[in-house]
């Protein structure tokens, strides 16, 4: 499911999104991902949520992997969702998916309940208030027994808000607390269990149980 | 007080001027980035007469002197740029100058380092940047002022922020969103013969800028930085100004400034190169060109 640097810039462009190293950087970091939850346990059989799918970075290899429909994205940037679809048709790949724009965490809109969820560098992109509302809103498509994996940052940097690249009003996560992710989940009902897996970046991995 | 004044009334013209319309605005980015990234662009783009003939002609008459300017120093060697660094200055035989710019030191010229910051900030809309993103910092902007006369490979064919072995070691090495900008301030033809800049456009295609690809002085020209590109075979006649523009590299500056060099006496260093002019020679240029790579 390997598509060319130039095919992915390509896409980029056309809809006017620069191609910085989030598309060159791109392989390596689809492979951790979708090996990450294989390792956790992801099946084909299984429904997944990719939360800030960006451009189906995992998203190609996961529509791919899973049985027809299993795919669920959702990212802040709209374009990114138009990108991936550019890329999943050059791909080739002819499963049927469901990708959402949303910056209000709206997993419900997918009307579905999922068995895994990835949050790849996402949370990292997060107020603690937002990590809160994200917490609310997957407490309602999580499958009892589901799994959601996640990246993770602790730290405070200086500049807390972020224009992504260039175009888009983010936040960075800006707690020093470790214990953060472990006291969120207890505040939701959910169980949090740091990982053993080693990131390609560096960050923390965990994963949130429902 | 009469708020149907012509000061209200003048004020009503400006409405609609807001943040956004600062900048680029979205149908033009999308046309010019096709232009430099996608497989079917070039690879470049030309803002034509981006600045006027005045401003040309005062940024080729505020430069070339035969003497370093106020405020810079001889650029002493490679990794010498670090937070609060000088200009500096680099002066060859042939005539060729190079002035290496900051914007934490005071300009030589506030006319070139307007320029220069509107330059980069529109590089950084292109690419997809914040606007005052690298303008100083860790990575910082140093417009380089360059004149080039007579010099057969000034920069060898080479691609920047390509580069692979780099891409978990140091963000943003392996990076193809990264533009570079030449600000055109003569004419090839006029004031230089040979070839000057080449670049490879996205289809492979080598062309030559004033050449294949017709510039004028004031004319900007933004392009791939990833795109293999070159200097060479500048040639100048004792009349002609030479090869004269603005680029803009980014630099990663060093933390601190570089240890000082203990200075060897005079008739060390000339013992030195009476033994072997040759090396010597070769060696200086070679470490003065590896600076500027």
């Amino acid at each position: 499911m390997k598509l060319d640097l130039q095919a992915r810039i390509d896409a980029a462009v056309e809809c006017n999104v620069a191609p910085d190293d989030y598309f060159s950087v791109w392989d390596e970091i689809a492979e951790w991902q979708i090996d990450a939850l294989k390792a956790i346990g992801l099946k084909p059989q299984h429904k997944l949520l990719d939360f800030g799918c960006g451009a189906f970075r995992v998203g190609l290899s996961a529509i791919d992997y899973l049985d027809d429909g299993n795919y669920y994205g959702i990212d802040a940037y709209a374009p990114y969702i138009e990108i991936g679809k550019k890329l999943v048709a050059v791909s080739g790949v002819t499963k049927t998916y469901a990708a959402l724009a949303s910056k209000d965490f709206e997993f419900e809109k997918f009307a579905a309940q999922f068995d895994f969820g990835i949050a790849q560098s996402v949370f990292t992109h997060m107020s603690g208030e937002e990590c809160d509302r994200c917490m609310v809103a997957l407490k309602q498509v999580m499958r009892a027994g589901g799994v959601f994996l996640f990246t993770y940052l602790i730290g405070a940097p200086v500049t807390r808000g972020m224009l992504y690249v260039g175009a888009q009003p983010m936040q960075r996560f800006a707690a020093n607390d470790p214990q953060f992710f472990s006291a969120l989940a207890a505040r939701h009902g959910a169980r949090f269990e740091g990982l053993e897996i080693k990131h390609i970046t560096g960050q923390q991995v965990a994963q949130f149980g429902f | 007080m009469n708020i149907s004044s012509p000061v209200a009334a003048a004020a009503a013209k400006f409405d609609g001027f807001d943040f956004e319309r600062l900048r680029l605005g979205e149908t033009e980015l999308r046309n010019i980035r096709m232009e430099l990234y996608h497989s079917t662009g070039t690879g470049f783009h030309i803002f034509k007469n981006f600045i006027s003939p005045d401003l040309v002609s005062h940024i080729r008459s505020v430069w070339p002197k035969n003497e370093m300017p106020p405020g810079f120093q001889l650029l002493p060697g490679a990794h010498v740029y670090y937070p609060g660094c000088p200009n500096y200055y680099v002066r060859y035989p042939d005539g060729s100058q190079i002035f290496f710019n900051f914007l934490h030191q005071s300009p030589l010229d506030e006319v070139t380092q307007e320029v220069s910051v509107a330059v980069h900030m529109l590089r950084n809309r292109l690419s997809g940047r914040n606007a005052f993103q690298d303008l100083s910092g860790a990575r910082a902007l140093g417009y380089r002022v360059t004149l080039n006369r007579n010099f057969e490979e000034w920069v060898s064919p080479h691609r920047d922020f390509m580069d692979w072995d780099q891409r978990w070691t140091k963000k943003g090495e392996y990076d193809p969103s990264r533009l570079q900008a030449t600000l055109v301030l003569s004419e090839r033809g006029v004031d230089y013969s040979g070839n000057g800049f080449l670049f490879e456009t996205n289809s492979k295609r080598e062309i030559t800028l004033g050449g294949d690809v017709p510039v004028s002085p004031g004319d900007l020209l933004i392009w791939r930085y990833g795109n293999l590109h070159s200097v060479e075979n500048v040639k100048c006649s004792d009349d002609q100004f030479g090869f004269m523009r603005i680029v803009y590299p980014i630099y990663d500056l060093n933390e601190s400034p570089p240890p000082p060099v203990v200075p060897r006496s005079f008739a060390v260093r000339v013992a030195a190169w009476l033994r072997d002019p040759v090396t010597l020679t070769r060696a200086v240029l070679g470490r003065v060109k590896r600076a500027l790579s």
